[in-house]
């Protein structure tokens, strides 16, 4: 398999499809060594690596800096922020089925899609379910935001 | 890091600045010239006849930045953040969480030493050309794939022009875990779906439509999952 298609082939099946639709988005990312990174995402690419500008970096000690540009291997991610103001469905869909007049949709687009939407949905039913049977655990994310996990 | 006296790469070279000096953990190193090129990030001491010199491979560059604010360090610089043992002088990942005892599902329980590399030119205007250029080339050094066997019936990227005859999908989004419905192509084609094709699910939470927040709560009501409720 090309390049290309492995990196396409990896957007379809993993969420990577949605952090790619962050470009453009101001949000906060965690990596794997307690650090968190907030600034305005530049670009996302298919193996998640992630480059912000103005971006704020605090360390597990709670320093701080300012970093003009910053760039991340994707590996290196361990929680993506989505924005409250972000439809995670219509972010998926647009990369994953979009709408282009001069092109068909594969159909295999649109099986990927379904899968998505029903993993998804299972998923909120699961989430529910386990909620009732365990006692009240931190609720991830500040307020404002949604957590995907990487 | 590779062997340290490793003189700099010949080929793949997409940025070379002369006049850079280098500071490891905070630790003055020199003055020399930096070789970002596609094989590894390479720095030569000057007139020191390839001792000294620095090698690091872009698999351990976890992160690399320009940062110009003077906080922390005088200098404005290209920071890279290196995993891994290097020979060189260490930091140790800084927890916030004292020794190692931090939430369960932290999955880099071993704290692994991290160096602090700055590399800062006497020319400003270089910093963003750099940081280019460690972008281009990191693209360039993707992690191994873990998990997924690309032969195995995965869901496989389509091509520009593939037939769009009718097709059929599952409607049903009441999937039990662990089982899929195989998806039926009108063609007589089918495709089945691997097993690993999800992310993991246990640790998603998203925010909820009220919609589908209500079709949710009949759903549960009729399954009695609530059935111990104060009405």
């Amino acid at each position: 398999m090309g390049i290309h298609a492995r990196s396409r082939h990896r957007e379809l099946n993993t969420l990577t499809c949605l952090v790619m639709k962050l470009e453009g988005w101001k949000t906060t990312v965690e990596l794997q060594n307690d650090a968190y990174v907030s600034g305005l995402v530049i670009e996302v690419d298919a193996k998640m690596n992630m480059q912000m500008t103005d971006a704020w970096y605090t360390d597990g000690n709670g320093r701080s800096i300012r970093l003009d540009l910053f760039h991340v291997r994707g590996r290196k991610i361990r929680y993506v922020h989505i924005p409250d103001k972000m439809d995670m469905m219509e972010a998926i869909r647009e990369r994953v089925a979009p709408l282009v007049r001069h092109r068909k949709v594969g159909k295999k687009s649109h099986i990927a899609l379904k899968r998505t939407e029903q993993t998804v949905r299972r998923f909120y039913r699961q989430q529910e379910g386990e909620y009732h049977q365990q006692p009240q655990q931190g609720e991830a994310g500040p307020s404002g935001h949604q957590t995907l996990l990487h | 890091m590779l062997l340290p006296n490793e003189p700099p790469p010949e080929e793949g070279i997409r940025h070379r600045q002369s006049d850079i000096q280098v500071f490891i953990n905070q630790t003055e190193m020199g003055t020399g010239t930096l070789y970002i090129a596609e094989s590894r990030v390479s720095w030569a001491k000057d007139g020191a006849d390839n001792n000294g010199n620095l090698s690091f491979e872009y698999p351990r560059i976890a992160v690399h930045a320009v940062s110009t604010e003077r906080t922390f360090f005088p200098h404005p610089c290209l920071y890279l953040m290196i995993e891994g043992f290097t020979g060189l002088p260490e930091v140790s990942t800084t927890n916030g969480s004292e020794g190692g005892a931090s939430d369960s599902d932290n999955d880099s329980d071993v704290e692994a030493p991290i160096t602090e590399v700055r590399f800062v030119p006497r020319d400003l205007t270089s910093l963003e050309l750099m940081y280019k250029a460690l972008n281009d080339c990191q693209a360039l050094h993707p992690d191994p794939e873990d998990q997924d066997d690309e032969d195995e019936g995965w869901l496989l990227a389509d091509d520009d022009d593939d037939d769009e005859g009718e097709y059929e999908l599952s409607q049903n989004g009441h999937h039990h875990p662990g089982t899929y419905n195989d998806i039926e192509i009108d063609d007589g084609e089918e495709l089945r779906v691997g097993p690993r094709a999800l992310p993991h699910p246990h640790n998603l939470t998203m925010g909820r439509s009220s919609q589908e927040e209500e079709e949710d709560e009949q759903e549960a009501m009729e399954t009695g999952q609530f059935d111990d409720a104060d009405m």
